[in-house]
């Protein structure tokens, strides 16, 4: 049997920065594997995925050594459009890759581009969209569609050119699991009938359900495991990559120490007014209404994280606090005085909100002119604002970076960027942080250190973040609420949280194996610790008495 | 705001029509028109605009804000070019001044007043003749009308895809300028246009990056989907059927009418009653 994909000895030096970003790493997939590339951030999984695809070199300038064939044939004599009909590419981002109007004219994009007739064309759209269910989208604009049915819709494109191979840039990074699980089902389905894929992903637990049969571990653009899963997961550094709480019980022994979040603040007596408040808000848009009913009470001492489905409300309820939304029934409070009288600018010494996108807010030639924009904004004297930019560098240890204030913010690394926005919010003085997806699509490492930085900022009371990371609001936050289907849903302490079946039940929630591990192991009320800590104990307590670890290794 | 393309007279006759009939005919109206500088023959195309618009079933509660713009700027257009300035040079010296313009002094003549209003129908017939371009045309349709019209096959789903990306934009500028807000910035302190403009700053900056950083993707996507090469196939059939024919026929001869007509002198002047 040919393999699909062979390389031998490969390397890429970018001829734009002159830097190697791969290699030497060899790889085979052949008719029938999924393949799972892991690896921490910058370690040079996009470039082997445009390796496979053909980007490199076609689209990056790129002095590439070793052998890269695809279906039998060397990369490097092929056209993009040639390669194409046989390595599908699925981006991270699908909306970034759907071009067409509507779904029909998305699906038929790729065909049309081989000039297919159009008799053909229109029997692969029906053919495809029948596979992944989108039948009834056909004419729908794709403008309108949510983020799952959108990446189900790329791949329906992809997979209408009748490619051999899937390339699948980390599937889990802009979605709920719910949607990007879906993905990965059918994308087993296409391996399972013949086809290959290669996925990258940071999220390892969540891929391992669909049984990939080899995993290649990269570190620094090499190879650091190339070999079966269960090897893996038995060799992957565990502060780096996110396995199964299984793997985590199995090599209990070297878990290494997790520092537990920062203790809340006591609040005085008597309790304090609410930091943020909502009393039968509904809040949404001119013409649409995205949450109602909303009556929640956030302390000024408590970490809160907001858990949901994609599209559910989860960034409108907090953008509520900063009248980015407004109430259009009830009212919305911040320490008691209503937020509708207030400016945005007058709420940021309360709240400073992060924003998913760092470049959403990066645009000053240095960093230091970038800190002291919100500041400035606020009157504040030249010289407290250079007080509060150190400060905030600290916070987030930028300021360990060589000459970090007249550096372009735009030239540090995505991890470094989003710790910079942490510190923009800090250096306004926000009583509460506010953070919209803080970890999405990155690594563990990044995650932990990201934040813990915003949960240790000095001067910020209370934390409250919205997360699609079910183990981080677990194990961070003193207080879960989560949001679907425009309400809310479900607002618990993190351990009575794990055992509310019908919050997991829920068709875009997934209850992970801490989840269940809290749920079998911890009393029903309280805080959840760090993965690493709960499985520690629970191993400590396997071998004192050797019974069964119910809900550590099955649903 | 919703910035998605709207398509509002489906059902209608002209949205039945090949889109290819809904992007010529303003270019031969405006062939038409364009020389006219007789009233009569002026109202005359009116009627014939009147005729399209209506067959287009653009519902008007849907359009009333863009024609409530679209008057207010024409209004002002016309105002501003023949009376306040004065500038058609056309009206006899000897004519009867019917009152003065305040302030400029330009004298208003029964010319005048008969320019400012041929120029005026002028501009709102094109806009009824150009409305259903917006309206009637489905946007997945414009791509493959201009390839078909002759554009190449890159810039014509261009087209395409700037309708794609248009409510995309649209949310990440408002995002942008959200992330700006929550940093205390406020657009509107000066009144000095200079300082305006450089405020933008916080918001143009981020946004043009990110828009280059996303079109890079699109790009690299597209590319990996077989796009640019010589030959494509465009799902969408475009034919001419009778009524298209008989449409783009009726609207050429009315053109080619219209500039016969001021080659012989018969529309050139403005007409004094």
């Amino acid at each position: 049997m040919t393999a699909l994909i062979e390389v031998r000895d490969a390397s890429v030096r970018y001829l734009s920065t002159g830097r190697t970003a791969l290699g030497p790493v060899d790889l085979t997939v052949d008719p029938g594997r999924l393949l799972l590339v892991a690896g921490p951030s910058g370690c040079g999984k996009s470039t082997l995925l445009r390796l496979l695809n053909g980007l490199v070199p076609h689209a990056y300038r790129a002095e590439i050594t070793g052998e890269v064939n695809v279906d039998g044939r060397p990369v490097a004599g092929r056209t993009l459009r040639d390669l194409s009909t046989v390595v599908g590419t699925m981006l991270q981002d699908p909306r970034r890759q759907v071009v067409g109007t509507t779904v029909a004219a998305e699906i038929a994009f790729g065909p049309e581009n081989l000039g297919l007739p159009r008799e053909e064309i229109r029997r692969r759209i029906t053919e495809v969209a029948g596979r992944l269910g989108l039948t009834h989208l056909l004419d729908r604009a794709t403008a309108g569609l949510s983020g799952g049915e959108l990446q189900m819709v790329a791949f329906a494109g992809v997979l209408a050119m009748r490619p051999r191979v899937v390339v699948v840039d980390e599937p889990l990074a802009n979605l709920d699991p719910a949607a990007g699980l879906r993905l990965l089902g059918e994308l087993r389905r296409f391996v399972d009938e013949g086809g290959a894929a290669v996925v990258v992903e940071h999220r390892v637990d969540d891929i391992l359900e669909f049984a990939p049969d080899e995993v290649l571990y990269l570190e620094a653009g090499r190879t650091a495991y190339r070999g079966p899963v269960a090897g893996f997961l038995r060799a992957a550094p565990v502060a780096h990559v996110r396995l199964p709480f299984a793997a985590l019980l199995d090599r209990a022994a070297e878990l290494p120490a997790m520092p537990a979040p920062p203790v809340s603040g006591v609040p005085p007596e008597p309790a304090p007014a609410p930091r943020l408040a909502y009393r039968q808000a509904a809040l949404g848009y001119p013409g649409r209404t995205v949450l109602a009913g909303v009556d929640l009470a956030l302390g000024p001492h408590e970490r809160v994280a907001v858990l949901g489905p994609n599209g559910a409300g989860k960034s409108t309820l907090l953008r509520a606090a900063m009248a980015l939304v407004t109430a259009t029934r009830g009212e919305v409070l911040a320490d008691g005085v209503p937020v509708a009288g207030q400016t945005v600018a007058a709420l940021a010494t309360t709240f400073g909100y992060v924003f998913q996108n760092p470049g959403q807010a990066l645009f000053s030639a240095t960093v230091r002119q970038e800190l002291a924009f919100g500041p400035h904004n606020l009157g504040r004297e030249p010289a407290k604002i250079a007080e509060d930019s150190a400060a905030a560098l600290r916070a987030t240890l930028l300021d360990q970076e060589p000459e970090i204030m007249d550096r372009l913010p735009r030239t540090l690394s995505f991890g470094q960027q989003r710790r910079l926005t942490v510190a923009l919010a800090l250096a306004m003085r926000p009583r509460t942080l506010i953070l919209d997806e803080p970890t999405a699509g990155q690594d563990l490492g990044t995650t932990t250190e990201l934040i813990g930085h915003a949960l240790a900022a000095d001067g910020v009371e209370s934390v409250y973040f919205i997360t699609h990371d079910v183990d981080l609001a677990l194990t961070r936050a003193d207080r879960v609420i989560v949001i679907d289907g425009g309400r809310v849903v479900a607002d618990a302490t993190p351990a009575a949280l794990a055992r509310d079946a019908a919050v997991w039940s829920r068709p875009g929630m997934r209850a992970t194996g801490l989840v269940r591990a809290a749920r079998d192991h911890l009393p029903p009320s309280g805080p959840v610790p760090h993965a690493f800590e709960l499985a520690r104990r629970i191993a400590l307590s396997a071998r004192s008495s050797p019974s069964p670890q119910e809900g550590t290794t099955s649903q | 705001m919703d910035v998605t393309p709207r398509y509002l007279g489906a059902g209608s006759a002209l949205s039945r029509r090949d889109p290819r009939v809904l992007l010529l005919v303003p270019v031969l109206y405006l062939v038409a028109v364009a020389g006219v500088e007789d009233l009569r023959a002026m109202l005359a195309c009116a009627v014939l605009a009147v005729a399209y618009y209506r067959a287009a079933g653009i519902p008007w509660r849907d359009v009333r804000a863009n024609w409530a713009f679209m008057l207010a700027f024409t209004t002002i257009l016309v105002v501003v070019n023949s009376i306040i300035t004065s500038a058609d040079s056309r009206s006899d010296p000897s004519a009867e001044v019917l009152f003065t313009v305040p302030v400029t002094a330009s004298p208003i003549t029964w010319a005048t007043l008969s320019y400012s209003a041929t120029l005026f129908v002028r501009y709102v017939t094109l806009a009824m003749i150009g409305f259903p371009v917006a309206f009637n045309i489905a946007p997945s349709d414009l791509g493959v009308a201009f390839a078909r019209l002759g554009l190449s096959q890159r810039l014509a789903y261009g087209v395409d895809l700037t309708f794609r990306f248009l409510p995309s934009t649209w949310a990440s500028l408002h995002e942008t300028l959200d992330a700006q807000r929550v940093r205390g910035y406020e657009h509107g302190r000066s009144r000095n246009p200079v300082k305006r403009l450089l405020r933008l700053r916080p918001v143009v900056v981020p946004l043009t990056v990110n828009a280059l950083i996303d079109a890079e993707d699109t790009v690299n996507a597209m590319d990996l989907r077989g796009f640019g090469g010589r030959h494509r196939t465009w799902m969408r059939e475009l034919s001419f059927d009778r009524t298209d024919l008989l449409t783009l026929g009726g609207f050429a001869v009315v053109a080619a009418a219209m500039v016969v007509a001021k080659f012989l002198g018969l529309t050139g002047a403005v007409w004094v009653p």
